[in-house]
């Protein structure tokens, strides 16, 4: 499946019903009693094999909600049901299906790589994967005998994300899975994430990268101050908040002839035309009745620029 | 829960000796080695050398002296001035000057001043009673009675008597410092918060680091045993102590870490722990001492219990006794550290 393709399962209500992985109610949490809540009355539900992106700025209630998702924090306010258990009541068992891969890469600094993966790796009760594989998967086969303290912050991160995976997780929690990584390192993380919902587990991202979630995401959710302001397919996002407009190049006052190097004469102008004004589209089919068109692309919103519009307020 | 408390101890047991914590234990364990075979004497002085002016014609009272029948050596000096600089020589020495005829009619005592009521007046008591016998009065007899008659055990030379202390204080105070460390360093780390994703328990998890605790106190022993008193011990009795005292104490430690959110704001309440578990020892040094909450502390049967275990006595009982208590210390202080655990750092870490 493609990245940029959308699950025709998500979305739909049936899908909800029959594999709903993470079912969300009226979801609120506050770190202190007079103060605004972190997180804000959120409702959704997550179907399995989804990838579902939680997107905000910092400060958002990203965080707040993965942590009441995987048990680190307990349930305020509303109904949380992760993968059929009620997480006011996490059991070993949930534990033993989901998988967590921090913000921040908290490993075991006096351990090696491999010890820190095969330490973990005794803590489940199922089938766990070969650490040494893992560690081959995210580029660090060859410091895997190196205690974790000699490792750059990026190789840190990488050895959380492969910890995350060390029990082949049904659901897999990943908070900002490419902060400080290079762009090697991020393609490859983009691509166990695919390889994971491939296999059938549900992913469910927290980031503020715009760039990965709609490289990743079936669905994306905005968060703002602890509300979520839209959610959706980031296509049906593009589309629904973006202008569908076109970009064209064209030469102006050069009759059509052929100048020199093979190229139209006149001058090189570009206009950008929107597709739902009536005004613009007669614009564009004169442009192309003149035959003086050199280049036509399509300009969708990006989810950033849709997450503005949503939201009033940037990423930063 | 078995598999992963033996993980659980192998990863601490790796962490504890990366950190260097097994190194200082070690060097601890060295300096008290150095310090019992080297340092503390194998016995103490106990009593007053005298320096004895007797200006009586027979000198009789220097003669007692001199024979050791007065209760303490004796030293002749025949000047005001010797006996100053005899007395000026020596810390502990008392002044004697004796006047009169065929027997002592004026004595004078001289004290350093750092002497004691009960000293002066058990030595003043002794001198009277050696006057009267030279006077011809025969000293009163008295009847004696013992209400908890025991075995005369032969008496430890005094450096190896303070290893219950020494064992103690090391092994298992300072493993309460060394837990609360281990702990700090992995909320710091934030690989607890990983741990608590995990199908890993709080009981296990708490429980793997009192072990690890033990095993470093077993460290400390082993080492400051075999190389003062030697391998010819009752190694059972004493390791066993030591590994349950210290796993003990350590639960103790690990309630009441988790109610601090940093290492500095819990060291100053760690200090005051150890000062606490730490006063029983003076009942170690005067079996009198002992007010009922000494016993009610963990630390206070277990000194007399490495005491029964280094220098056995036929006392199997204050073993025993030691080896409930820490037992019933574990029953109800492990349930509490998970409570706590639970409940405060987690929370907060999270």
């Amino acid at each position: 499946m493609s990245s940029d393709m959308v699950s025709p399962r998500v979305g739909s209500e049936e899908v909800y019903r029959v594999s709903t992985v993470i079912d969300v109610r009226e979801l609120r949490h506050s770190y202190s009693r007079a103060g605004k809540p972190a997180v804000d009355g959120i409702s959704f539900r997550v179907a399995q094999s989804e990838v579902f992106g939680f997107l905000g700025p910092n400060g958002a209630g990203k965080s707040t909600t993965q942590k009441i998702l995987t048990g680190l924090l307990p349930v305020q306010e509303g109904e949380v049901k992760v993968a059929g258990h009620d997480i006011r009541h996490p059991t070993g068992e949930f534990f033993n299906l989901i998988g967590v891969s921090f913000e921040t890469p908290n490993v075991y600094l006096k351990l090696t790589g491999l010890e820190n993966l095969r330490f973990f790796a005794s803590l489940y009760d199922g089938p766990t994967a070969d650490p040494v594989e893992l560690l081959r998967r995210v580029g660090l086969e060859d410091a895997a005998n190196r205690r974790a303290a000699t490792y750059s912050k990026g190789m840190r991160q990488r050895l959380v994300l492969a910890r995350s995976l060390i029990n082949h997780p049904r659901l897999w929690f990943l908070d900002e899975p490419t902060g400080g990584l290079d762009p090697t390192a991020t393609q490859w993380v983009l691509d166990l994430v695919r390889e994971q919902r491939d296999r059938g587990a549900t992913v469910f991202l927290t980031t503020h990268n715009m760039f990965v979630a709609d490289a990743l995401c079936d669905r994306v959710a905005f968060l703002n101050e602890g509300r979520i302001a839209a959610l959706d397919t980031p296509r049906s996002l593009k589309l629904g908040y973006g202008e569908r407009v076109v970009v064209v190049e064209y030469r102006a006052g050069g009759g059509g002839d052929v100048g020199e190097g093979g190229g139209y004469g006149g001058q090189l102008r570009r206009e950008t035309l929107s597709m739902t004004s009536e005004s613009e589209r007669r614009r564009l089919e004169e442009l192309v009745a003149a035959g003086h068109l050199e280049t036509v692309h399509s300009q969708e919103a990006t989810l950033e620029e849709v997450f503005i519009k949503v939201t009033g307020r940037g990423l930063a | 829960m078995g598999r992963r408390l033996l993980s659980l101890l192998a990863k601490d047991l790796k962490v504890v000796t990366r950190n260097h914590y097994l190194t200082v234990v070690v060097g601890l364990a060295l300096v008290y080695v150095l310090a019992i075979n080297f340092v503390i004497p194998a016995q103490l002085a106990t009593s007053a050398e005298v320096v004895v002016w007797d200006q009586t014609p027979g000198q009789a009272m220097l003669k007692l002296y001199q024979t050791g029948a007065g209760g303490a050596s004796g030293a002749a000096v025949d000047s005001e001035t010797a006996s100053a600089e005899a007395l000026q020589a020596g810390d502990t020495r008392l002044g004697l000057h004796i006047e009169g005829g065929d027997l002592p009619e004026r004595i004078t005592v001289t004290y350093q001043g750092y002497e004691n009521e009960q000293t002066r007046h058990l030595f003043e008591t002794t001198l009277r009673a050696q006057v009267a016998a030279l006077a011809g009065s025969p000293p009163p007899v008295f009847e004696t009675d013992v209400l908890r008659p025991t075995q005369p055990a032969e008496r430890p030379p005094f450096n190896f008597s303070l290893l219950p202390v020494f064992i103690f204080s090391e092994a298992v105070m300072v493993g309460i410092l060394l837990v609360a460390a281990l702990l700090y360093s992995e909320k710091d780390e934030g690989t607890l918060r990983a741990y608590r994703v995990s199908p890993g328990g709080e009981f296990e998890y708490l429980l793997a680091k009192s072990l690890a605790m033990g095993v470093l106190g077993v460290v400390f022993t082993v080492i400051v045993t075999a190389l003062t008193v030697g391998l010819r011990v009752a190694w059972g009795p004493i390791l066993g102590l030591v590994f349950l005292a210290a796993a003990a104490m350590t639960i103790i430690a690990l309630v009441i870490a988790n109610l601090f959110k940093t290492i500095s704001q819990f060291i100053l309440t760690g200090l005051v722990i150890t000062i606490v578990f730490g006063l029983p020892v003076a009942g170690y040094f005067a079996p009198s001492l002992g007010p009922w909450w000494f016993k009610v502390l963990p630390s206070y049967p277990l000194v007399f219990a490495l005491r029964e275990a280094y220098f056995p006595t036929g006392n199997t009982a204050a073993i025993a006794g030691a080896v409930w208590q820490m037992l019933a210390t574990l029953a109800i202080a492990l349930p509490l550290a998970v409570l706590a655990f639970r409940r405060q750092l987690v929370g907060r870490d999270a």
